[in-house]
């Protein structure tokens, strides 16, 4: 209990003070798990619309794949983009490994499955009868999906936060690609890890807490947005 | 949603650091990074060179797999066996042994194997392990479990017992596990002086030339890897070697102890 209690107290200092290093580390937590949330929403959405309207064969594999792929593991997916962006590997000429732009290809690759799948759970649970009358009202494929995607909103907004909540709570993927570099691409998860090796456990439980106070301030801030436009 | 995005992601190209500068990547152990060394002696290489370093802290075993892929410019580790098969490989060119400190084998005050104050460190294992006490390990490839590995190889002894844990963990993470168990540990003497306040625990063994402990930096080899960035490696390994870094390295006190010494100086 002392230790929580003054993990705590901890917390609120580093946010009271906006202790210089700890904003860092959360602008590069942000700045990164946003990104790949708006690029894993740009291939997810659609290609989940695709799996929830498009009736194709093979296409139950294909979902319980993307399914499958939610249990990945981040150090997995890290050691898989490590592979490509190493020097010697496929995309080793770029010289992205090592920079914030690893750690967005990373995280993008971890959370695409989760924006596909819930995408395609929230679309297909959209009742039928609402697509048919699009169609019947002479509505192309295309403002169809729109039309649908439009009423599945709610589910989409689960889908994108879910994803971002998983990008900048991993510590696999932006420890491996990353480095940990500081005032680079360290981010509040590779500081935590940092801190437990080094044996500070409350300052990394402090440093947890912050980085659950950013999370729920987004999540406030995103859930605002909806309530305001309804 | 659609509206906020297009001002998110010019406001995340925005502030992407700008590569105006060249940037060394260099790959080293977490002792030197934790113990706030490389915070140290970094900053000031980067106003000599004017460039930026890039530390990537891992433990020595990644540090130079990483080299061997030649995704870092230079290494920087402490395991000196390892290093010299880098060096034979082919990966690593123009290796200096600069500083050094030492391991010291720490445990319960109550010294149930009854080891203190012997100074050689395969010997105390061996009798760790006779007596069945608890023992824990770092047990992840580090230079610090590398070096545990050799004194277990030179007592004669496999380190099997039930007593025996391999934590698969940092090292103050480890000195705080086997402060919990009442266990016995090797640690580098840096990280357990920058600990020891919280730990109750003790300096049982020292002394012993085979727990001394040098670090080395080396560059990686542009002749396998055309990418790296020699110069700048070789920029700062001659500062770390020269009287600058060795001073800095001597001057370098945490709670008013010294923690390297520098080895290309004399005194300080």
């Amino acid at each position: 209990m002392g230790d929580l209690a003054s993990a705590l107290a901890e917390a609120l200092r580093l946010i009271v003070t906006a202790d210089a290093d700890v904003v860092t580390a959360v602008w590069a937590s942000l700045r990164f798990s946003l990104a790949s949330t708006v690029l894993a929403s740009a291939i997810g959405v659609p290609l989940g619309t695709v799996l929830a309207l498009v009736p194709f064969r093979g296409r139950r594999i294909v979902v319980a794949t993307f399914d499958t792929l939610l249990a990945l593991p981040t150090v997995v997916v890290g050691l898989t983009v490590y592979a490509l962006l190493s020097r010697q590997g496929p995309m080793g000429g770029l010289g992205l490994l090592f920079t914030p732009w690893a750690i967005v290809i990373g995280q993008t690759v971890l959370i695409t499955p989760i924006v596909t799948a819930l995408t395609r759970s929230a679309v297909a649970s959209v009742d039928p009868v609402f697509a048919d009358t699009a169609r019947t009202l002479g509505a192309g494929p295309w403002r169809t999906g729109l039309a649908v995607l439009g009423e599945a909103r709610g589910g989409l907004i689960v889908a994108c936060g879910t994803a971002f909540g998983r990008a900048i709570g991993e510590v696999g993927v932006s420890m491996m690609l990353g480095g940990n570099i500081e005032g680079f691409t360290r981010t509040m998860t590779t500081v935590i890890a940092l801190e437990t090796s080094k044996g500070e456990f409350e300052l990394a439980l402090a440093l947890g807490l912050v980085l659950l106070v950013v999370a729920f301030a987004i999540n406030l801030a995103v859930r605002w947005r909806r309530g305001s436009r309804s | 949603m659609h509206r906020l995005l297009p001002p998110l992601l010019l406001l995340l190209l925005a502030t992407t650091p700008a590569s105006a500068q060249e940037r060394l990547k260099l790959a080293t152990t977490t002792s030197t990074e934790n113990s706030g060394l490389l915070g140290d002696l970094v900053p000031a290489f980067e106003a000599t060179c004017g460039c930026r370093v890039d530390v990537i802290a891992v433990g020595t075993g990644q540090a130079l797999a990483l080299g061997r892929k030649g995704d870092v410019d230079a290494v920087l580790v402490h395991a000196p066996d390892l290093e010299e098969a880098f060096i034979a490989d082919g990966f690593g060119v123009g290796r200096r042994t600069f500083m050094q400190n030492d391991f010291v084998i720490v445990g319960p005050k109550t010294d149930p194997a009854g080891v203190r104050g012997t100074a050689d460190g395969p010997a105390a294992l061996a009798r760790i392990r006779g007596a069945g006490a608890s023992f824990v390990s770092r047990g992840d490839e580090s230079g610090t479990h590398h070096r545990e590995k050799s004194l277990w190889t030179a007592a004669g002894e496999e380190p099997d017992w039930k007593g025996y844990l391999a934590a698969g963990q940092g090292m103050g993470a480890v000195l705080l596990m086997a402060h919990e168990k009442q266990a016995y540990t090797l640690t580098d003497r840096g990280t357990w002086l920058s600990r020891k306040a919280d730990l109750d625990l003790e300096v049982l063994v020292e002394g012993d030339g085979r727990l001394l402990n040098p670090y080395s930096v080396m560059a990686t080899n542009p002749e396998r890897f055309d990418w790296v960035k020699r110069e700048l490696a070789g920029e700062l390994i001659d500062w770390l070697c020269a009287a600058d870094g060795q001073r800095r390295i001597g001057a370098f006190r945490v709670g008013g102890e010294q923690l390297f010494t520098p080895l290309l100086i004399d005194g300080d």
